[in-house]
């Protein structure tokens, strides 16, 4: 249990997952599915924090402290800057393809465009 | 599927990953015990290797400029893919541009509520200048291209919420927008292939590194780079904004 705990960041990652998995297979609309997909992302973000955490570590920016001072992970915190970029872009991508779908079927429930195309 | 079934296989499913999610944590290395090599080696020398003082920066924009390059060609496939996805057939374009062209008068504010009018006003100088600050202080402080370039980003939705959409197609013209993304990434090659030119390898650093770590202009291609990203992703998703802002628009004339 203690080294479950000292896990955490990790176990907060897997539930923030499921969280959104929640929200994604409950969806009755397609603009909350697109936000719950992004929730369910969030969670890498969780994760590489994580792996990036050092114990007294600060943050690995040396203008005002001397370059020896203990630092976390910055290649981490790069990839995750890429990862919140494609979030971004996936998120624009699938808010414009709800807008057609709401064109073309008229609506927004994903059961029932399933029900219309049977 | 009805919806009883679907809880049973998610929540089985869930249930399933837990497991074996909770099993693969506990052998991992201890969070705050595992620092890898690659990343002690950098913040050993990366302060001095770039000048650059924000070690993240000079990973973006130095050691891992190539990702960055796909990075932003990511950005520029959403901003096709959008405009391609939101396009009108040409019967439903021409009576849209016809709407949009009605007088002035017509149309309406966007936002009917003086409070979200005066505090978007308020906040839209305030963006810009925050927005230069962190895409020109990236090597330095905590900041980069990409930060300073959504916040710049902001701006014009800041104005679409203060004033009218026709401010908002004033400061942000598409043909700008179009322009300015193409120079963004276009810029970033350049820089990149600057390294080639002078006989060093792509993305190698070829300008002068400045005179000390701390001070603004130093770091040489991270700083070139955090400025190119900067046009590029500050276009990128005005072109976004747009999209929407004129599908909202549209729907607006309908009613």
């Amino acid at each position: 249990m203690v080294a479950l705990l000292e896990q955490l960041p990790y176990l907060v990652a897997g539930f923030v997952f499921g969280c959104g998995l929640y929200g994604v297979v409950t969806s009755r609309h397609l603009v909350h599915l697109v936000a719950c997909l992004a929730v369910v992302q969030s969670s890498t973000y969780v994760i590489l924090v994580g792996i990036g955490h050092r114990k007294g570590g600060q943050a690995p920016v040396f203008l005002d402290v001397p370059v020896s001072t203990p630092a976390v992970d910055p290649i981490v915190q790069a990839l995750m800057l890429t990862d919140i970029v494609v979030e971004a872009t996936v998120m624009a991508l699938l808010l414009a393809l709800a807008l057609q779908v709401h064109t073309r079927a008229g609506t927004m429930d994903p059961d029932e465009i399933c029900r219309l195309r049977g | 599927m009805s919806l009883r079934t679907r809880f049973a296989l998610f929540f089985f499913s869930l249930g399933a990953l837990g497991v074996l999610y909770t099993a693969a944590v506990l052998d991992l290395p201890r969070v705050g015990h595992g620092v890898g090599v690659y990343a002690a080696t950098l913040l050993d020398i990366a302060v001095e290797e770039t000048h650059a003082t924000d070690v993240v920066t000079a990973v973006t924009f130095g050691y891992r400029a190539i990702d960055t390059l796909g990075e932003e060609l990511i950005l520029f496939a959403a901003v096709i893919g959008v405009s391609v996805i939101m396009r009108r057939h040409s019967d439903e374009r021409d009576a849209t541009e016809r709407e949009l062209e009605q007088p002035l008068m017509v149309r309406p504010a966007s936002s009917e509520s003086d409070a979200v009018r005066v505090l978007t006003a308020a906040l839209a100088g305030i963006s810009v200048t925050f927005g230069l600050y962190l895409a020109t202080h990236g090597q330095v402080s905590p900041g980069g291209g990409f930060q300073g370039g959504i916040v710049l980003a902001s701006v014009p939705l800041l104005v679409y919420l203060a004033a009218s959409p026709e401010r908002y197609f004033r400061l942000a013209p598409a043909a700008l927008l179009e322009r300015g993304e193409a120079l963004g990434i276009l810029a970033y090659l350049g820089i990149g292939l600057a390294g080639a030119l002078f006989g060093q390898a792509f993305f190698e650093n070829v300008f002068p590194l400045g005179p000390r770590p701390s001070s603004v202009v130093s770091s040489g291609m991270i700083l070139l780079l955090s400025l190119a990203t900067a046009i590029a992703v500050a276009t990128a998703f005005v072109y976004l904004l747009t999209s929407f802002v004129e599908e909202a628009l549209r729907q607006r004339l309908a009613r």
